[in-house]
């Protein structure tokens, strides 16, 4: 009993403790009402007053409760104790909120993409981490063990990059990816997506036999492959059409940046959770052609749009297992219900061809006479959309070949002009408003 | 586009661009000096990254202000972004308002034909209170005046700060051939010449 006692206030102090010192570092930061990082700072002070409210109802019921009770009041503040301290993997988060390590530009980008992806304004907080990924509504799936509801209002995005890619203005429509994260889980969109093609019976009779193939030669049940497979159908899936939220946000800017990043890290190897690289590459230049884009751009880059191409026709299948054979086949069938979503999903925001060119010769224009390119002359602000596209080309057409996809990133210079450009161009978008 | 002056971007041309003169706006981006961080500039011994390394970068987001002390001093940028034509020169200096508070936005004041880039600001507060400086105000003018012919040598040529955008360190390094001219003067001038070979008795 004494020993269940002492635990039991040992683990309510320790979690105290821990609470209090998450809860006063968003306090020692510059973040403001309404401000970026200020629904992240609500949305961890919202899940920590849950959790004080669990610990302070068992310590009211401590007490009187019979010793088995108390055992489970025991176990649950440990659990409670582990919950707190896994969000204070948030204090990065808080700190990267209150002072940005990225440039204004970059701000101003990923939170129009967030508008022209979501539809609506998201309070996006890059963080330096390893990596490009997303943390949606982070502590959201905590809600239900600690009877919290749903809260509404701006939803908390984390976006993670790779810290050494700071400066890699040109691999900002990467984020356009990661955005499109927050439209498939905001929306039923991917629910939509398979909808439509499992209630195909070719479709079914497809993941049945993929699925019971994998149960055969996993020697699994038929429910547990089934399981798995549904997932990576979910997760491949995802993928694609995050992807084509972003190609069709930004136009070949997009294929620039992944081809840049990813290209080199891997090629035709199915991941559990992401379609092989080529298979999205081969997604992204079939949109372009289909679209009009590939007209428009690949006469200025010849020699790195074939190699793209050559690329993704060089692939042979190797001899995939039933799951992925299944997978493949399926991100090709739905390639057109894919595109016809995400158009939906981003209505008047698709970036079409013809609304780059006469900006892309404006832009032409001021970068020939080194002249930053964020005003057009008749005093508007040039598009965002066109001033990366035309970062990529102005770089890749210098020399044409595929390391430059590469060495483009080294010029930091380069990339800060255009990034300046970028911010300029926001702002005078924004003083341009009623 | 080669001759001419372009000032962008420009927010709002009905007051910026006044009588004899265009208004410039403070950028976003400020260096500030890390006071604790080595002895002092000396150009002999200096080289950029030793300069840069002395100095903090700050981003001030719109609306926000940067607060400068009396006697503080500070690199900041304007707004607009420059490019001069071979045929014109311009001066920046500040506007009177923010002079009758003490403020010194530019100590080199000389725009060379040819400049191409924002231009950095020399921000000094000779008042007696701090300044707050909100990134987008007008503190600055731009006084433009035609060459009597083209330059032969436009700033391109030999620039040490090319398309500029934000305020950029001191390259004072540049320099270092000519401080090593004056000391080799300097030898020349006052040192005793040593025998070159000792005498013989």
């Amino acid at each position: 009993m004494a020993d269940l006692d002492s635990e039991f206030g040992f683990l309510a102090a320790s979690a105290k403790r821990s609470i209090d010192l998450l809860r006063a570092y968003p306090e020692q930061t510059s973040i403001k009402a309404d401000e970026r990082g200020s629904a992240l700072r609500g949305h961890i002070e919202y899940t920590l007053a849950g959790v004080e409210s669990k610990l302070q109802d068992a310590a009211v019921n401590f007490p009187a409760a019979t010793p088995s009770e108390q055992a489970e009041y025991v176990k649950r503040a440990r659990l409670l104790n582990s919950l707190v301290r896994f969000m204070h993997r948030s204090v990065p988060w808080v700190s990267q909120a209150a002072t940005p390590s990225l440039a204004l530009g970059a701000l101003y980008f990923i939170d129009e993409l967030g508008e022209r992806i979501c539809g609506m304004r998201l309070d996006a907080v890059p963080n330096a981490a390893d990596e490009y990924s997303t943390e949606r509504w982070p502590f959201q799936p905590l809600f239900k063990d600690l009877g919290l509801a749903v809260q509404s209002g701006p939803r908390p995005v984390v976006l993670n990059f790779p810290r050494l890619e700071s400066a890699s203005h040109l691999l900002l429509p990467i984020y356009a990816h990661e955005v499109g994260h927050t439209a498939v889980w905001e929306t039923a969109i991917l629910q939509d997506v398979i909808d439509a093609h499992s209630s195909e019976s070719a479709f079914s009779a497809a993941f049945n036999k993929a699925r019971d193939d994998t149960a055969a030669s996993a020697k699994i049940s038929q429910r547990e492959a089934g399981y798995i497979l549904a997932w990576r159908l979910n997760a491949w899936t995802t993928e694609m059409l995050c992807d084509q939220c972003a190609i069709q946000a930004l136009g070949p800017s997009y294929l620039y940046a992944f081809a840049s990043f990813l290209l080199s890290e891997s090629w035709d190897e199915p991941g559990e959770r992401h379609p092989p690289t080529c298979v999205r590459v081969a997604h992204m230049l079939d949109y372009l052609a289909g679209s009009g884009w590939s007209a428009s751009v690949e006469t200025d880059i010849p020699a790195i749009s074939s190699w793209l191409k050559d690329q993704v026709a060089a692939t042979s299948a190797k001899q995939p297992d039933a799951a992925t054979s299944f997978l493949l086949a399926a991100m090709h069938e739905m390639r057109p219900t894919i595109r016809e979503h995400t158009a939906k999903q981003l209505g008047a925001s698709v970036y079409l061809p013809s609304e780059f060119a006469p900006e892309a010769s404006v832009i032409s224009e001021l970068t020939r006479y080194d002249t930053l390119p964020a005003q057009r002359h008749d005093g508007g602000p040039l598009d965002r959309r066109a001033i990366i596209l035309s970062a990529w080309l102005s770089v890749l057409e210098a020399d044409d070949q595929p390391a430059t996809l590469a060495n483009a990133l080294g010029d930091v210079r380069t990339q800060a002009f255009f990034a300046k450009a970028i911010e300029m161009s926001a702002l005078l978008a924004a003083w341009s408003q009623p | 586009m080669e001759d001419r002056l372009v000032i962008t971007p420009m927010l709002d041309r009905d007051r910026q661009v006044g009588a004899a003169s265009v208004d410039l706006r403070l950028s976003s981006d400020f260096l500030i000096a890390r006071r604790a961080e080595g002895s002092g500039i000396d150009p002999a011994e200096s080289d950029e990254r030793a300069i840069s390394s002395r100095q903090e970068r700050i981003t001030v987001p719109f609306g926000e202000r940067f607060w400068l002390h009396p006697q503080q001093f500070a690199l900041g940028s304007t707004l607009e972004f420059l490019r001069m034509p071979p045929h014109l020169g311009a001066y920046v200096v500040g506007r009177s308002s923010w002079g009758r508070i003490g403020l010194i936005v530019a100590t080199a004041i000389m725009v060379q034909p040819g400049y191409r880039g924002t231009l950095t600001l020399e921000l000094i507060n000779e008042g007696e209170t701090p300044i707050a400086l909100y990134p987008g105000l007008r503190v600055a003018q731009l006084a433009v005046h035609a060459l009597t012919a083209t330059t032969a040598f436009p700033y391109e040529v030999a620039a040490k700060y090319v398309s500029a955008i934000g305020p950029e360190a001191p390259k004072l390094a540049w320099d270092a051939d000519e401080v090593a001219t004056m000391k080799a003067l300097h030898n020349r001038l006052n040192k005793v010449q040593p025998p070159s070979t000792p005498v013989a008795n």
